[in-house]
């Protein structure tokens, strides 16, 4: 990318059209974004001009060209940590499923008729870029992506959560009902898409030909925190760099949430398999989830009513 | 943030409608004639058809004995609750009998013990309802160019058909199986907030032509097949729920309850033909997505309020809600008072 040249990438999805603006050193200077609109030049060109463009190249993400940019995303990724990382998209393409309202239903907190449910949806899918009205609506969607998206097999050893729904507040619950649809390696790394912006920075990236960075730090995408996934022995030891290793034990069947600060570093020391296995972490905001629920299959369905059932006992350790 | 700019109604729009003329009727009129909504296009005598009486079964009698038990020969007439066909129990007990549900002729016994009236003919004449110029006479129905009045929905399903408007529930209200008679037979049936299944099932049996309500379960939709056609026509002016009807949709087709309009559940729309003569149609120049701007007319995409429609009053910034979303926000007026809500799920109304 030539030096002094600002770059305005547009992503156009099935219900958010997304604008960025890029310095030449690769930093997000302005962002801006509306609903798809029919004629898709519309939103193109607002977006464009909401974001003062004059001059500057434009990259205008297609279809076929999306694979390709979330490839360069995830290489970076995947380089700098030395591990496979994998991008789990909740877009909007997914509400094309007919996906039983039935299935929705265990994963709300709230009491829900099955037809509040198949309402919402049914409105949703007339306006695809409406937004949640409260915590109900919130959760009748992030259920429904989540039942819309196979169970990821690979065992990656790290995640990208991409889609619109993760513009919002992400807590512990939301994260734990995306991460049941992990095979889970012994310790993931998650990342969290807040900006819509990863095919966006796949985009630039692959025109800068930029694979490797010496600081991971691309505005938009935050680290969420890390998972660890036991089996067998349920102790973990964490080193956060002070006088003593600080142990934790999980229950058979337990998830614990440890917070912690961001950009913390820490090393983990657990067994899983009969192997011992020590990690180095960069914690994120959310910290450090430990899942102890062994000996299930992945798609064993009492592995997800198990998972509900404890799941107002979450255990945070303050 | 740019929004959808929706029209609810929309005054004066040239548009082609389509009479429906019964087989054997008259045509008086010709290609090229002004019309107006008096003008009567066809006239003749006509049958409604015919009806099939399960005598047999109705009698549990064999399909081959059905004649002994009729009280009219073929050829006979019979009048709406005259006793067609009758069976004679034992010492007075297990009597039955099978009465005409409408005026006719008995025209035949099926070979499986059904008996065929056909309904006696009678005058029928077809009025245009509409004002403006017949552009095509075709075997069965006349096109007809006119200015219509029209009220858009947010979906429909049904084909174009055409029905006396009738005000069927008060916007808040639900359309209940009790609001529908056999009175309402080619009606268009308005209003309400909600129709459920067993009302749909009594309005397709009643005759009913189109129903334009404010919401429906959306399962309820989806079970009359969407993009096929079940007999009548349903339009959903809110969306899916439980939804009252906008006053401002409700109170200009409550002005046209009488005349004559044509529902479509393609286009989502009940158009109501002009009655009056106007010299000049209104012009409104077509805006599709345009930035929201105070006191435009808003409505909010939100089927847990019992208002949509409002007036934006300001526009905010980027906030996260309390229960975790982050977007920009608004404040827009309802009748109730002010509420706050995501910018992105209002449209800007045009009318």
């Amino acid at each position: 990318m030539p030096a002094s040249e600002k770059t305005f990438v547009v992503d156009q999805g099935l219900a958010w059209t997304k604008g960025f603006l890029f310095s030449s050193e690769l930093e997000v200077l302005k962002k801006s974004l509306c609903p798809t609109t029919p004629d898709p030049k519309d939103g193109v060109d607002w977006v464009l001009a909401s974001l003062g463009q004059a001059k500057e190249r434009v990259i205008l993400l297609n279809d076929r060209e999306k694979e390709n940019y979330a490839n360069s995303l995830l290489k970076l990724f995947s380089n700098f940590y030395g591990k496979k990382f994998i991008r789990l998209d909740f877009g909007a393409s997914l509400y094309k499923k007919n996906i039983p309202a039935e299935k929705i239903l265990p994963y709300l907190r709230q009491a829900t008729q099955i037809s509040d449910i198949e309402n919402y949806l049914g409105n949703k899918r007339i306006k695809n870029w409406r937004i949640p009205h409260n915590q109900k609506e919130f959760e009748i969607e992030l259920s429904y992506l989540l039942n819309s998206l196979p169970f990821e097999e690979k065992k990656p050893l790290g995640v990208i959560l991409s889609g619109g729904i993760f513009r919002n507040k992400i807590g512990p619950y939301e994260i734990l009902m995306t991460l049941n649809l992990l095979k889970p390696s012994p310790l993931t790394e998650i990342f969290v898409d807040k900006e819509n912006i990863s095919l966006a920075w796949g985009a630039c990236l692959k025109e800068a030909a930029l694979e490797d960075k010496s600081e991971l730090k691309l505005g938009g995408i935050e680290k969420l925190g890390t998972l660890i996934s036991l089996n067998g022995e349920g102790k973990v030891a964490f080193d956060f760099g002070l006088k003593e290793l600080q142990e934790t034990e999980v229950g058979k069947d337990e998830i614990i949430v440890i917070p912690c600060q961001s950009d913390q570093k820490v090393k983990a020391t657990f067994n899983k398999d009969g192997v011992e296995i020590k990690e180095s972490i960069i914690t994120g905001g959310l910290g450090i989830i430990i899942d102890r629920r062994d000996n299930l299959s992945f798609a064993d369905k009492s592995r997800t009513s198990k998972w509900l059932a404890y799941l107002g006992g979450l255990s945070i350790i303050e | 943030m740019i929004l959808p700019v929706v029209k609810r109604f929309s005054f004066q729009d040239t548009t082609i409608i389509q009479r429906s003329i019964p087989a054997g009727a008259n045509i008086l009129v010709s290609e090229g004639d002004k019309v107006t909504p008096e003008t009567i296009l066809a006239e003749g005598v006509v049958s409604a058809g015919q009806r099939l009486l399960q005598v047999a079964k109705i009698l549990g009698v064999n399909k081959h004995k059905v004649k002994k038990h009729l009280t009219r020969k073929i050829g006979d007439k019979i009048f709406k609750n005259e006793v067609l066909a009758r069976k004679e129990g034992l010492f007075g007990l297990g009597k039955k009998v099978v009465t005409s549900s409408i005026d006719g002729e008995v025209m035949a016994i099926t070979s499986e013990g059904d008996v065929m009236v056909k309904f006696l003919p009678e005058q029928v004449r077809v009025v245009s309802g509409a004002r403006g110029k017949i552009l095509q006479i075709k075997k069965d129905e006349l096109v007809i160019e006119t200015l219509v009045h029209k009220v858009f929905g947010v979906v429909g399903t049904g084909r174009i058909r055409e029905g006396i408007i009738k005000i069927a529930a008060k916007p808040n209200e639900f359309i209940l199986e009790s609001n529908i008679n056999g009175d309402d037979q080619n009606k268009i049936l308005v209003g309400g907030a909600s129709i459920g299944r067993s009302a749909l099932e009594k309005a397709v049996k009643s005759g009913v032509r189109g129903i334009v309500v404010g919401g429906i379960n959306y399962a309820d939709f989806l079970s009359f097949g969407v993009g096929s056609d079940v007999g009548f026509t349903l339009v959903v002016t809110e969306g899916f729920g439980i939804l009252p009807m906008g006053e401002d949709i409700f109170n200009k087709v409550k002005e046209s309850e009488g005349y004559f309009g044509f529902v479509d559940g393609k286009s989502s729309s009940l158009s109501i033909p002009v009655m009056a003569e106007f010299k000049e149609k209104l012009k409104i120049r077509p805006v599709k997505w345009r930035e929201p701007k105070a006191n435009d007319l808003v409505r909010v995409l939100d089927e847990q309020r019992g208002e949509l429609v409002g007036t934006l009053i300001s526009i905010e910034g980027e906030k996260t809600t309390d229960y975790g979303v982050k977007t920009q926000m608004a404040v827009i007026e309802l009748k109730l008072g002010k509420i706050q809500t995501p910018l992105a799920n209002l449209e800007i109304v045009q009318n």
